[in-house]
């Protein structure tokens, strides 16, 4: 494929400058952003040292709630990055054209949100300067971690997740990044050439020739069919964190499928929040159009009505089991203190959602936006609910008790949506945001060109 | 004060009130509470001290200010029951700090009741199958190292606990367990490791689905509830919800049935304390202090724990050691009565017995083995370690 650049007025040499000449140049609203970032960023590390000098008890966690805003962000966080997986591997293997211009994004997206949510497990540790004792790691004492505790299913789920994303991730780049390579060929100035080094030394030699393609696509595919389970198994994993606890409103077996499709579709939900401003500010209107807010918000839908079949399917079985105790607990979460967030994840999960029914509101972008904007306060309020009720209200009436973040709380919860959203600006100046490999398959192959929006689909 | 006077006066736990007598006056938060009469108020004595210096400044009022000066003259001593008072309402409040979430059990098999009838009955069937059985065994004392000839246990007769809180105390100069301030306990970071629950005798009637005491109309006035003490610490159970969950190792069982906590191995992810259904599990938010001269009370015996380890009641296993090393020098095994825990030492009404459960005629195991044994929410199968012995009903009809 030596000169991509080719004829200049082809379809496909304009997908190559619009996804490329979207790259590098930041204005001076981009800088002042990334600055806002940093600064909450430093500032939730201030918050963890703090807590880490002077104890846990700096965080609102108390007894009986040991668990509280960290495992919300934590459990959030592992369900964001479930769209882009399923996304990308998983609409791959059914020839979805219309993963094309959103997979990319939900990629980086999948593997910033797995970096966020990583790191709640070291902050809610008591005593995190420890956190290695947690790996299999050879030790002269003999000691392993105990291969029963969930807590370690989640520390091999969560890696081995993160490792298969960031390959996924890579190899899809590859094609792409040697497009940039060729493109940035001759350079100018120091900065030029280190650019043209770096992308040359990222796309690992790609030629394009026809037995590299040959090899890459069979690679995606095997790739792709080795995530697809990895969708269905990691938030699984995180769901027995709670479900083979004996406490009631956790101890389910709906937690499974319940935890993956909530995941999937909070992570849809960001896909949509994040996508709206993101195709604005890189001027790729014409890449991501109503065709694939209409789809997304289709998904949308079908996981809304999964997650508000297992919140109904909760209570049913809590009442029809006849043990009092799972009964009251689950009175409890929608009638006693913190009903609030109840009301909050019920409104924003299962009713707001409903809106998608409608075509005209699926295609209007800015609807969707505001409903993916709920649906993400929704879903992190369900975290918190299943998280926190169920532990303040638990066997021993003696024992109940309440739970409120602290400022130390409030503060690192803020500092991830930073960390996050400061990676994923990186990304969007440094990487083509959309696959233009893939785009350009697309094109050839009639499935969707840009600017097209299908309205007639 | 009863919930049908603070109805009247308009009060709700925390209101400061003033009581006043022909002899003093004083102000004092209420606590509403349904054990004590309607007519009646209760103020215990012991603080409000005024020349014990800045530590006791400041706390409680003092009672005796209320009495009248001369002696009660039918009981011929100080007129604690028959002062009649007055009560006002200020309109100011403080934070009255309770470490009790509900004092109404739900009926969930955590404070058992039986009548006495029935309590005759069942003591009757355990002396015969005692007889029948001398050196039977009871189940919890399987889940320990078939080899081992311990199994520590406990056995706690509610009707005769006073809910004194004399173990409490007991259990935190033994255990260096540190004393947080009103504080701390407001938002739930109490570290006792033995708790004294109160539960009321009969609010679990047909009042599923009601956790909270304050909203229990007070029908009819002169119903007061009989309280159950309930000593709770962690029970040390054969099949424990805590230990499968560390991801460390850091709880772990024995080969004498102990629940242990390695404190060097404890990361603190806390989830140990959210699988245990009794809440016995107290974590280090901070490091505390000792400050001189209280640290020189330490126990020399039992480590000070670090901020971010997870700790409970260990059944003094610091006394358990060194009565097992004491034995095996001498080359016997501990006897009945050698090795007791700091509370069981120290109830005055001996309600707590200690032991091992693998001695069949040891005082733990007949207990254990009575009429009235329950295990504390014994439906989830954790197979604990203590036994209760239900208390028997000062009531009518309870069964």
């Amino acid at each position: 494929m030596a000169g991509v650049a080719g004829p200049t007025r082809t379809p496909f040499a304009r997908v190559s400058r619009d996804i490329i000449g979207a790259l590098w140049d930041s204005d001076l609203r981009y800088r002042m952003m990334m600055l806002i970032l940093l600064a909450v960023i430093g500032w939730a590390g201030v918050a963890w040292i703090y807590q880490i000098k002077y104890g846990m008890g700096t965080a609102g966690i108390t007894h009986p709630v040991m668990w509280g805003v960290y495992i919300t962000n934590f459990v959030f966080w592992v369900g964001i990055a479930h769209s882009g997986t399923l996304i990308s591997a998983i609409l791959y293997l059914l020839r979805s054209g219309w993963r094309t211009t959103i997979n990319r994004a939900a990629e980086a997206m999948t593997i910033f949100a797995v970096m966020t949510a990583g790191l709640f497990p070291l902050i809610h540790l008591g005593r995190v300067w420890y956190f290695y004792f947690l790996a299999p790691y050879p030790n002269q004492r003999l000691l392993w971690p105990n291969f029963r505790s969930p807590l370690i299913w989640d520390f091999f789920a969560i890696s081995t997740y993160f490792t298969i994303s960031l390959l996924f991730w890579y190899s899809g780049l590859i094609p792409d990044l040697a497009t940039i390579r060729d493109k940035l060929k001759g350079a100018h100035g120091l900065w030029g050439r280190f650019k043209e080094k770096l992308y040359g030394y990222l796309s690992l030699g790609w030629a394009g020739t026809d037995t590299q393609w040959r090899h890459y696509r069979r690679a995606y595919l095997y790739m792709a069919a080795i995530a697809t389970p990895l969708v269905l198994s990691v938030h699984s994993v995180v769901s027995w964190d709670f479900a083979m606890a004996i406490t009631p409103g956790w101890h389910s077996t709906i937690f499974a499928p319940y935890f993956v499709a909530g995941a999937i579709f909070s992570g849809i939900a960001m896909v949509i929040t994040l996508s709206v401003p993101f195709r604005w500010a890189l001027g790729l209107e014409d890449y991501i159009t109503e065709y694939h807010y209409d789809n997304m918000g289709k998904l949308l839908l079908l996981t809304s009505l999964i997650v508000g079949y297992a919140y109904i399917a909760e209570y049913f079985m809590a009442w029809y089991s006849g043990d009092p105790v799972e009964w009251e607990s689950f009175r409890w979460r929608a009638l006693g203190d913190y009903m609030g967030p109840f009301v909050i994840m019920m409104t924003c999960n299962v009713i707001i959602p409903l809106l998608c029914f409608w075509r005209k509101i699926r295609r209007n972008i800015a609807a969707l936006f505001v409903i993916s904007i709920f649906v993400n306060i929704g879903m992190w309020y369900e975290r918190f609910v299943i998280i926190v009720t169920s532990l303040a209200h638990e066997y021993s009436p003696g024992a109940w008790g309440l739970y409120k973040p602290s400022w130390v709380e409030l503060s690192i919860t803020a500092g991830s949506f930073a960390w996050f959203l400061f990676w994923f600006m990186l990304f969007a100046k440094t990487l083509p945001a959309i696959s233009i490999t893939e785009v350009k398959e697309s094109i050839a192959e009639g499935v969707w060109s840009p600017g097209d929006k299908k309205e007639e689909a | 004060m009863h919930p049908a006077v603070a109805e009247r006066l308009g009060v709700s736990t925390g209101d400061l009130v003033a009581v006043s007598s022909p002899h003093g006056q004083l102000e004092a938060p209420a606590f509403v509470y349904h054990g004590v009469r309607p007519d009646t108020v209760a103020i215990p004595i012991g603080q409000g001290h005024e020349h014990f210096g800045r530590w006791a400044r400041g706390r409680g009022v003092n009672p005796l200010a209320l009495l009248p000066a001369a002696a009660d003259e039918a009981s011929g001593a100080t007129a604690w029951l028959t002062t009649q008072v007055a009560l006002a309402v200020t309109g100011e409040r403080v934070t009255l700090v309770s470490t009790q979430g509900s004092h109404d059990d739900l009926g969930r098999e955590i404070a058992e009741v039986v009548s006495v009838g029935a309590a005759a009955e069942a003591e009757e069937q355990a002396r015969q199958a005692i007889a029948d059985e001398p050196g039977a065994l009871v189940e919890a004392a399987e889940d320990a190292d078939p080899k081992s000839p311990y199994r520590w246990g406990m056995a706690i007769d509610l009707s005769s606990c006073i809910g004194c809180s004399a173990c409490v105390t007991a259990c935190y100069a033994e255990n260096n367990i540190p004393v947080v301030g009103a504080e701390l306990c407001a938002q739930g970071r109490e570290m006792a490791w033995l708790r004294v629950e109160s539960y009321y005798e009969h609010l679990s009637e047909g009042e599923h689905g009601n956790g909270h005491v304050d909203a229990q109309a007070a029908e009819d006035e002169s119903a007061v509830p009989h309280v159950v003490h309930l000593p709770a610490m962690c029970q040390h159970c054969g099949n424990a919800p805590c230990e499968p969950v560390c991801p460390v190792y850091a709880t772990y069982h024995n080969p004498e049935g102990l629940n242990i906590q390695v404190y060097n191995r404890c990361v603190g992810t806390r989830y140990c304390s959210n699988n245990c259904p009794y809440k016995a599990r107290r974590f280090e938010w901070f490091d505390y202090d000792f400050p001189f001269p209280l640290n020189l009370q330490l126990n020399p015996d039992v480590t000070v724990r670090e901020k971010g380890v997870m700790e409970k009641c260990t059944f003094c296993v610091q006394r358990i050691m060194k009565a097992r090393n004491d034995a095996n020098a001498e080359g016997r095994d501990v006897s009945d009565g050698e090795v007791t825990t700091a509370c069981a030492q120290t109830c005055p009404a001996e309600a707590i017995a200690f032991g091992n459960l693998r001695d069949p005629n040891s005082r733990v195991s007949r207990l254990a083995r009575a009429g009235r044994a329950y295990h504390m929410l014994g439906e989830l199968n954790t197979r604990p370690a203590v036994t209760y012995l239900k208390a028997v009903s000062r009531g009518s009809e309870e069964g």
